[in-house]
């Protein structure tokens, strides 16, 4: 039972290359290695273009090397999202205008990085985004804070406060993250059935 | 807005600030502060000539945080309708006028890293205002500031002294001209640029900030329209069961409040939407002036801005 029909959850789209632009930043993680290499063939040769990837990945799936060896752009591998994140974070202060960002992969790490772009007033004519690999969602407990990765269920324990949350289509871009909230609280230990939706 | 909504004021001061601009100082009649507003807001300013009404929007160029007056500033336009003239010779201290709510199309960017302002001539006034509110933010900024000559620029020379050497200033007359492509380089993410000035300048600016690679988004412009002398028409209000003659100088939506029937507006420079309205039955073209409707819009002909637009026509008819 996933409340729907909230228009604050993200519409992702396929990345196109955005040549009114005078600089293409390539971020991604994982499977998002595949829908990088993708944007990088249909980016004309000559491009003024960097990869920020991140072989870290919940399904395995690494691109480093071909992306590596994709040749004419600059590819900076790092082991962790996090990494990639804060990289981001130091090459964006160096940033013009003009400048593209295109973000692939998981959600919590494409929210994370739009976490990032907002503090540099990256606006959406500005950064395109593709959800690539599973569908798992961040989820913030809204009662205690605690945000947890991974979650696949309509339900999940919380692992701060253990109460059990009902995952709302809710997304909050400052959190990076849907907003959890006590499931049984108008009848305690009265759960709805728990789903498998977002495997 | 609507004119009952109106709050009457006085002339406090009159300053001639350049050979072609007067600086006016409003204060309301009661004695009370005006509504507050922020820097980039105008206010349309009703003036009561001999047998005709004039209606032109102004920026507030003071303080935002300062209520206790507005104050605006007007450039002479000889060959217009009327409504500049009309503040430079008639309105003088202690002149009654009316002023609407304040309303800001042209906005700071809030979120912005950093504003860059370019500005020609008496569009120089929003920005007044805009700066003055960016004293309560870290953002940095710079004006670019082109004039005719030294003595058209008193608000330059008033910006400089107080902001030393982010103010930039050109004089036609010495030959310096925007190099706008270097103003746009190099800019920093979340920079916003402003313009305001002549229609050629706002266009160039857009222009050399889409070159370098900038988004919409980042690129916000005054473009007030005064509205344009023309042919003059007759139009029939559909709605109201008038017909109405518009002379030359007197713009659609002039003429249409002129016999009494309520039109909505907010800028009355073609940039709103505010004053929309639907062509019933045009026998002729319509001539429109207004930064509102799209190419295929105009080219459809079944939708006019009244304050700025005109039409060269036999019939019209507005549902109106």
């Amino acid at each position: 039972m996933l409340v729907t029909a909230i228009r604050s959850k993200p519409v992702y789209a396929t990345l196109e290359p955005d040549l009114s632009g005078t600089f293409h930043l390539l971020v991604g993680q994982g499977s998002g290695g595949d829908a990088l290499l993708r944007l990088l063939e249909k980016m004309p040769r000559g491009a003024d273009a960097q990869v920020l990837y991140a072989a870290e990945s919940r399904s395995g799936v690494d691109r480093s090397e071909p992306l590596s060896a994709f040749g004419a752009v600059q590819c900076r591998i790092f082991p962790s999202m996090a990494e990639v994140v804060a990289c981001l974070d130091q090459v964006l202060s160096t940033c013009f205008m003009g400048t593209r960002l295109y973000v692939a992969g998981s959600e919590s790490f494409i929210g994370s990085v739009g976490q990032v772009a907002a503090r540099y007033n990256l606006t959406g004519d500005e950064a395109q985004s593709e959800r690539c690999g599973s569908a798992a969602r961040r989820v913030y407990c809204i009662h205690c804070k605690t945000s947890q990765e991974n979650v696949t269920t309509n339900v999940v324990r919380c692992a701060g406060c253990e109460r059990h949350l009902l995952v709302r289509d809710h997304y909050s871009r400052r959190l990076a993250a849907y907003m959890g909230v006590m499931a049984d609280a108008a009848s305690p230990g009265t759960l709805p059935p728990v789903e498998e939706r977002l495997a | 807005m609507r004119h009952d909504e109106a709050i009457p004021v006085e002339v406090a001061a009159v300053e001639q600030v350049t050979p072609l601009v007067k600086q006016f100082t409003l204060r309301r009649v009661d004695g009370g502060p005006f509504p507050p507003f922020s820097g980039g807001c105008h206010v349309v300013v009703v003036m009561h000539g001999r047998g005709r009404t004039f209606r032109n929007p102004y920026s507030l160029l003071g303080s935002p945080r300062n209520v206790d007056c507005y104050q605006i500033a007007v450039r002479r336009h000889d060959a217009g309708r009327g409504g500049s003239r009309f503040m430079h010779d008639e309105v003088r201290v202690g002149t009654r006028l009316e002023v609407g709510h304040p309303v800001n199309l042209f906005p700071l960017a809030k979120l912005a890293r950093k504003h860059v302002f370019v500005a020609g001539g008496v569009g120089i006034t929003p920005i007044l205002a805009m700066v003055d509110d960016l004293r309560s933010t870290s953002a940095p900024w710079e004006l670019h500031y082109r004039v005719r000559g030294p003595e058209h620029d008193h608000f330059g020379r008033k910006l400089r002294d107080e902001n030393g050497n982010r103010v930039h200033l050109y004089y036609g007359s010495h030959g310096q001209t925007l190099d706008l492509g270097r103003i746009v380089a190099n800019q920093p993410l979340g920079t916003h640029i402003y313009t305001c000035g002549a229609e050629q300048m706002v266009a160039a600016v857009a222009q050399a900030a889409k070159a370098a690679g900038w988004t919409d988004s980042h690129v916000h412009c005054e473009r007030f329209v005064a509205p344009p002398i023309g042919d003059p028409f007759d139009v029939h209000l559909a709605r109201s069961g008038v017909t109405v003659h518009i002379p030359s100088e007197r713009s659609l939506l002039e003429a249409i409040e002129a016999v009494g029937v309520d039109a909505p507006y907010l800028c009355r420079g073609g940039v709103c939407g505010q004053c929309e309205t639907e062509v019933l039955e045009l026998e002729g073209v319509l001539v429109h002036n207004d930064h509102w409707l799209s190419d295929e819009e105009r080219a459809a002909a079944k939708k006019i801005m009244p304050c700025v637009s005109r039409a060269r026509c036999t019939r019209l008819v507005l549902d109106r």
